[in-house]
């Protein structure tokens, strides 16, 4: 069976062909230019192999006796040396190639990367189920039943102003919870009653420990607020400066402790250029 | 074929001499050329893979007697064989060299061992550098992507970058010997430069 002619390259570069058959190969590559450039590329391989400690003891020996026993060809072991050394490195730094959204591309298909990337995504979403089923428990905490809607006030807003007398008040409790939350909202009505107009009541559950004012903003109010909380008899209770607001209303937190069972009067102010000017005042009675 | 030693005047190459040597090789000027360059690289390999001393000079050598011999009404009829044939002659003489030639040949043997390790190895690397980032951008990153060594993944990785090329295996294998040659002839210089 004919030899391999990489194997009979091999032998041939090795120095283990007999004087005929060594004759009888260099005819053959002197004569064929691929055949030259396969015995070229044969060398490459064993050099290469040489370098990376790839040949068997007998091989090894056998480069190291007949093969590097030549100058050229220990220049050519040492540029092998540089040129792999290179190589490798270049394998950790990847190459810039002439396609970089081809690498880019490439890059996210790279297993590691599609193995964390979907670890992170399985995190994230367990990240934000846990933080929303948080801010329901928030939400359903901050928005018990007895709290009026803005139109329930609105609808208030015209019947006070319809009859003075009456009075708005919160919804029944009827629809309550059971438990009492830790904040409490509530949305203060628009304009000030005065005369014989009886304030908003403000029944606190037992237990909360922070109440929400939600206060209603008209259109092109201004940037920022003070808001100046105060019993009727003037005594100050609570005050906030800077305040920033929502779309149409401003929302303030106060201490429950702050606000025993009492009348309470609230003094909404904008800030323009320094200024400071009263927009509106809120009256309401908290009872416990 | 008379590849006798004995010392004779130097033989001057001259332009009609290569052109009859050329016109032997082909008809065609321009493959003629190609020929030539072929069996040139041919004796420059067989004297290397021989172990002969100052193998391109040898080369230089045998094509001087080739059409030297073409010249003086030789005409051989398979002209790369018989060019052939007169570098074994000159490989022989190679081995039986004068006592001046040999020291000649061991100062210069020395040039590749190292005198002191530290200067050689620092030229050979700074020449190595030198000429691997004068190649250009798209033959740096072929050869450096080429010859990595990521084990059983050699095989697939050259797969890859053939199939980005464009190339079969076979003339990216050629492209990257022929970028490799190039940094080899590239080094040698610098080196030799660097011992003057």
């Amino acid at each position: 069976m004919a030899e391999n002619y990489e194997n009979l390259a091999r032998r041939y570069l090795l120095g283990q062909l007999t004087e005929t058959k060594q004759e009888a190969f260099e005819a053959q590559y002197f004569t064929d230019a691929e055949r030259l450039e396969e015995v070229r590329e044969a060398e490459t391989r064993l050099v290469d192999d040489y370098v990376r400690e790839r040949l068997n003891r007998a091989d090894r020996a056998q480069f190291e006796r007949y093969y590097l026993d030549y100058p050229p060809h220990r220049e050519r072991v040492a540029l092998a040396r540089h040129l792999l050394k290179a190589a490798d490195a270049q394998a950790i730094e990847p190459a810039r190639t002439n396609s970089l959204w081809a690498d880019f591309l490439e890059w996210f298909r790279t297993p590691q990367l599609v193995w964390g990337a979907a670890l992170a995504a399985l995190l994230l979403i367990v990240f934000f189920g846990l933080k929303a089923r948080r801010e329901r428990e928030q939400w359903n905490a901050h928005v018990p039943a007895v709290t009026p809607s803005p139109l329930q006030s609105k609808s208030e807003d015209r019947l006070a102003a319809a009859s003075p007398s009456i009075a708005p008040s919160p919804l029944p409790s009827a629809t309550q919870p059971a438990q009492a939350p830790s904040v409490f909202a509530f949305t203060l009505s628009a304009g000030l009653l005065r005369g014989n107009a009886k304030p908003q009541l403000l029944a606190l559950p037992h237990g909360v420990s922070q109440i929400e004012l939600r206060i209603p903003l008209e259109a092109g109010d201004y940037a920022q607020y003070k808001v100046r909380l105060r019993t009727v008899e003037g005594q100050a209770v609570w005050s906030r400066n800077r305040l920033k607001p929502r779309p149409h209303q401003l929302v303030v937190t106060v201490p429950a402790q702050k606000l025993p069972a009492d009348d309470y009067l609230l003094t909404l102010s904008g800030l323009s250029d320094g200024a400071v000017e009263e927009v509106n005042r809120f009256f309401f009675r908290v009872s416990r | 074929m008379d590849g006798a030693s004995t010392p004779k005047p130097r033989w001057t190459l001259t332009s009609e001499a290569l052109a009859g040597f050329l016109a032997c090789l082909d008809a065609d000027a321009e493959r003629a050329g190609a020929q030539y360059e072929q069996v040139r690289l041919a004796l420059v390999k067989f004297f290397d893979w021989r172990r002969a001393p100052f193998p391109e000079d040898l080369a230089d050598e045998t094509l001087n007697r080739a059409i030297r011999r073409v010249a003086e009404g030789e005409a051989p009829r398979d002209l790369p064989t018989y060019c052939l044939g007169i570098a074994r002659f000159v490989w022989r003489e190679s081995l039986k060299l004068p006592a001046q030639r040999h020291v000649e040949l061991e100062e210069a043997g020395s040039l590749a061992a190292p005198e002191t390790a530290d200067f050689t190895a620092e030229a050979r690397l700074s020449c190595f550098e030198g000429c691997l980032y004068e190649l250009p951008f798209e033959s740096r990153q072929l050869i450096l992507e080429y010859y990595q060594d990521e084990r059983r993944q050699k095989i697939n990785n050259r797969l890859a970058l053939a199939e980005r090329l464009g190339l079969p295996l076979n003339a990216l294998r050629s492209r990257a010997q022929r970028i490799r040659d190039r940094l080899e002839a590239c080094v040698n210089e610098c080196l030799k430069k660097d011992a003057t």
